[in-house]
């Protein structure tokens, strides 16, 4: 929940985005995590929630001139976009091909997909604090899916240094996420 | 050993993880923590994905001056066509214009007198291919800069050249065209 100071210094990045489309670029690395997170819980797929990612971004960034700052924050107006891009995701895939029984839409509550897509999101923020080397390591096995002799060739390791560093990373997000938590 | 058959054991559960988005017990209390960890960054995003959307969404945005209530205008099909292409069209017509550089360079020394017609001619028939060359380089510089920062790829160059291409080359053609046509007019190619 944004704080009154937060939710001002955000009126003034969407009021100086619209004034100024490439201050966009703000909005975005702030809400990239949570939107994506959004998508790929409620569609359980990369593909789709980049899809979905995109589509939203493309929404909210033509449509940014029309957003009327009322006091609720944006990402509220993002998650809309994000929601209704889902939908239409999802409707597409199932006239395709139907959703399969207990598919990632279907269960949780509203409250507990909420948690989740926080809780993602701000592992996947924790990332980005992580030692060179295991950011890569972390960025090449989960983010291109990359197998360990893939990711050993490609930063000219040995797998078992790859396998070190995956180890480390895994030891210094958990610290991380413990520390986020409080 | 008792460490490295720990990472083993971690990679073989963030490789269930990967793929079937589910790991079994290890039956060690701390690796079964850093796998829940690994679990929660299944779907990680691509970083690539990440940098070419956002360049995407900023190259609609380079040079905007229109203001809020025109909006709807940059959604017409047309304007939203070079919307997107302006990034691509701006790099094609400075290529363009460094192809067509001596032709211009030519005309401007005309004009000013400080060199007769048939100088200049000879000028432009004898630069006119390094200054081609020079433009191509450029060109291919500037798109393996911009493409870098997106992640240069198979996919990436091959959607670059499909939904820019004709923007780049065409207005590289275009500027190019503009600087011999005028260099024809005055008589100097």
């Amino acid at each position: 929940m944004l704080n009154a100071k937060q939710l001002e210094s955000e009126r003034r990045l969407i009021e100086a985005s619209q004034r100024r489309p490439r201050r966009f670029a703000k909005l975005y690395e702030r809400y990239f995590d949570r939107v994506y997170a959004f998508a790929l819980t409620r569609t359980g797929d990369r593909m789709a929630a980049e899809d979905v990612t995109a589509e939203t971004f493309r929404q909210a960034f033509e449509n940014l001139w029309r957003f009327e700052w009322r006091g609720v924050p944006f990402s509220a107006w993002l998650f809309r976009i994000a929601a209704n891009a889902t939908t239409d995701h999802l409707k597409r895939v199932s006239r395709e091909q139907p959703l399969a029984p207990g598919s990632p839409t279907q269960d949780n509550s509203w409250e507990a997909r909420l948690i989740q897509v926080e809780t993602q999101a701000r592992l996947f923020q924790l990332v980005e604090r992580l030692p060179k080397d295991q950011r890569h390591v972390i960025a090449m096995r989960f983010g291109q899916e990359k197998s360990v002799r893939e990711v050993a060739t490609a930063m000219r390791r040995t797998e078992g240094a790859v396998k070190l560093l995956q180890y480390r990373a895994m030891q210094t997000l958990r610290i991380l996420v413990g520390d986020s938590n409080g | 050993m008792a460490s490295e058959s720990k990472y083993t054991e971690l990679n073989a559960a963030i490789g269930g993880i990967i793929a079937r988005g589910e790991f079994a017990s290890t039956g060690d209390e701390e690796l079964d923590a850093l796998a829940r960890v690994a679990a929660g960054l299944r779907g990680l995003p691509n970083g690539a994905f990440r940098a070419r959307l956002r360049s995407n969404l900023l190259s609609r945005s380079d040079g905007d001056a229109l203001s809020a209530p025109l909006g709807w205008v940059r959604n017409l099909p047309g304007v939203s066509w070079f919307r997107g292409q302006r990034a691509f069209l701006a790099g094609g017509s400075s290529c363009g214009l460094v192809a067509g550089a001596c032709c211009l360079s030519g005309a401007t020394v005309h004009l000013l007198g400080l060199s007769s017609a048939a100088a200049v001619t000879s000028f432009i028939h004898g630069t006119i291919p390094y200054f081609i060359a020079l433009s191509i380089v450029s060109m291919l510089l500037w798109l393996g800069w911009l493409l870098r920062k997106q992640g240069i790829t198979p996919t990436t160059l091959g959607q670059t050249v499909r939904q820019h291409g004709v923007a780049l080359a065409g207005s590289y053609g275009a500027v190019f065209g503009a600087t011999m046509s005028l260099s024809m007019l005055m008589g100097l190619y």
